[in-house]
Parts: structure tokens; sequence; C-alpha cells
């Protein structure tokens, strides 16, 4: 059995907090890093959730880990807490094929 | 790739090192075709899974700022307190054809409004609608953990294969193409040899 954890920014935190789930937060680039790096060594958490947004801002060698990671898995989310940083779906599917297959391909819907 | 010595045997040897090859590229081109289809129909579902997580965010982030307006900081905060509880999930693995994919087992997050651990009294409607639709996003985000896993994974497969099928195609055939033609040139050559010797023999042979 293992922890589901979410690193997220204050507001968005509030609402996970309203569901039950454990929450840390990280208001800026640099307390999200702090935090990965802490729960990478954390052997009971399985899931962590983060903000789409932010993870984009972290160091790629550090992103990189994160998408390769498997004990925890690291999810992106959405928060929406600011509308321009936003990854439309497509876009947010075409970036996991580019870096599954290496190609770069368009979603038409 | 080991050198062979010019001889029958060997020529055997690689005969049955190309068919084997050969087979094994057909097999792996088999097998990435059906990574690709599979791959596909996952794209499909992370795409439509992704949308209906932003529109249950939208509808979640709304919800929390109607009770973050009416009943205020305060008050929403008091009963994420209350509302704190242990997720446990178990993580297990499954295998399709041969590609391993991490499956989440867990039980449903979607608590009724009298089991989030605050009393439905002390809190307002509001902030219990926001509790509820972000139970559903987690609900949501926990569904699609497992096929963007399976997303990633069958594409590390793909690209394994087609690694597979490169070196094969590139640099395994090619070589033991070359090393059967060097062989039989070499075999040809000795056989000519050995004819004109016969030859040159029976000449001798019929001049004494």
């Amino acid at each position: 059995m293992g922890r589901i954890v979410a690193v997220l920014d204050e507001e968005t935190a509030l609402g996970f907090r309203l569901a039950g789930l454990e929450v840390r937060k990280a208001d800026t680039v640099e307390e999200l890093v702090r935090q990965v790096e802490l729960l990478l060594n954390e052997k009971d958490v399985r899931i962590v959730i983060l903000d789409e947004d932010r993870v984009r801002r972290i160091p790629e060698r550090l992103e990189r880990r994160l998408e390769d990671s498997v004990a925890p898995i690291f999810l992106p989310i959405p928060t929406l807490r600011r509308w321009e940083g936003e990854i439309p779906p497509e876009e947010y599917a075409a970036r996991l094929i580019r870096r599954a297959i290496g190609y770069q391909i368009k979603i038409k819907r | 790739m080991q050198k062979a010595g010019p001889t029958r045997m060997h020529l055997l040897i690689l005969k049955t090192q190309e068919e084997s090859a050969r087979k094994g590229l057909d097999l792996l081109r088999s097998k990435r075709e059906a990574l690709v289809r599979e791959f596909f129909s996952a794209v499909d579902t992370v795409v439509a899974s992704r949308d209906l997580l932003r529109r249950s965010m939208e509808g979640a982030m709304s919800a929390l700022g109607v009770a973050l307006g009416l009943d205020g900081r305060a008050a929403v905060e008091s009963a994420t307190f209350a509302a704190h509880r242990d997720i446990p999930i178990e993580l297990t693995e499954k295998n399709i054809w041969g590609v391993k994919f991490p499956d989440i087992q867990y039980k449903s997050v979607i608590r009724s409004g009298d089991a989030r651990g605050y009393s439905v009294a002390g809190v307002s409607s509001y902030a219990n609608t926001a509790a509820r639709d972000f139970e559903r996003v987690l609900d949501q985000i926990l569904k699609i953990i497992s096929v963007e896993m399976r997303l990633k994974k069958i594409g590390d497969e793909i690209k394994k294969t087609t690694r597979r099928i490169n070196a094969l195609t590139e640099i395994v055939l090619p070589d033991l193409r070359l090393q059967i033609r060097a062989i039989r040139f070499a075999l040809e050559e000795r056989e000519r040899e050995e004819t004109f010797r016969m030859k040159r023999f029976k000449g001798k042979q019929a001049v004494f």
C-alpha cells in the first residue's frame, strides 16, 4: 500500500485538501523542485500530482527524471491557475507521443 | 561480427543465421504494427480523459471560488482539517504483449456528504460541493494515470522494437549477406581451380 501526494499552489491545494488528499504547498518553481526531490526519496509515496504549468519550468533534466519515474509516478495536471499557461489536451497528448516514440504528430479531433 | 572461413559448413551456418534473422525481422515488424495500433487507441483515450479532467477541474475551481467567496477562507480551511484522510493505493503490474506497465488499485475516492469527516450542519453546501467536485477530479486523475503510463510504456517498446529492426536491416542482415557472398566466391574460385587442375592433369596423362 502506498500514499498519494499532491504538490500544488495554495488555491488548488485548498480544493484537494477538501477532497481529503495530502497536499504540499509549492508556490514557486524552487519550492516545487525541493518538494519533488524530497518525494523521490519517500518510499511509500506511489503517486505525486503536480501543476502542469510549473513542471514545464523546472530544469529539463529533472523533468525527464519525473517523466521516467515509476516509483513514484508523477502526473502533471492542469490547475487553471493561469489560463495562458494551460496546455490544451491535444498538445499535452502530442508532447507525450513525441517523448514516447520520438515523432511529432498532429492530433485532429 | 565473426568472420567465417570459406568452407561449405560455414556457408550452411550463415544461410541458417540469415534465414533466422529474416524470420525475426518479420516478427518484429508484426509486433511493431500491433503496438502502433494499440498506441493510437491509447492516444484517443488520453486526449478524451485530459479533456474531461480539464472540464472537471474548471468546475471544481469555480465551486471552490464560490465557497471561498461566500464562506470565507477560514471556514473552508477549517473544513479541510476534518476532511483529511488516508487514500491507500496499490500499484500492480499488468502485461500486454510483453509490455509491462503499472495498474492502480484503489477504493473509490468519492465520499458521501456525511462521510467527509465534518458535520454537515457546520459546513456550507458550497464547501461541500467544492469537496465533491475535487473528489471527482481526483477520481479522474487516478483513472488517467494507468492510461498515460500504458501509452508511455508502449511508446518505449515501439522505440526498442524499431531499434532492433534497424539493427537487423542495417547491420546484421547486410553483414551476413556479405559473408555468404564472399564464401560463395571463394568456393566457386576453388572449384574453378580444381577443374583447371584436373584438366591439366588429364592433359599430362594424355601426353604420357
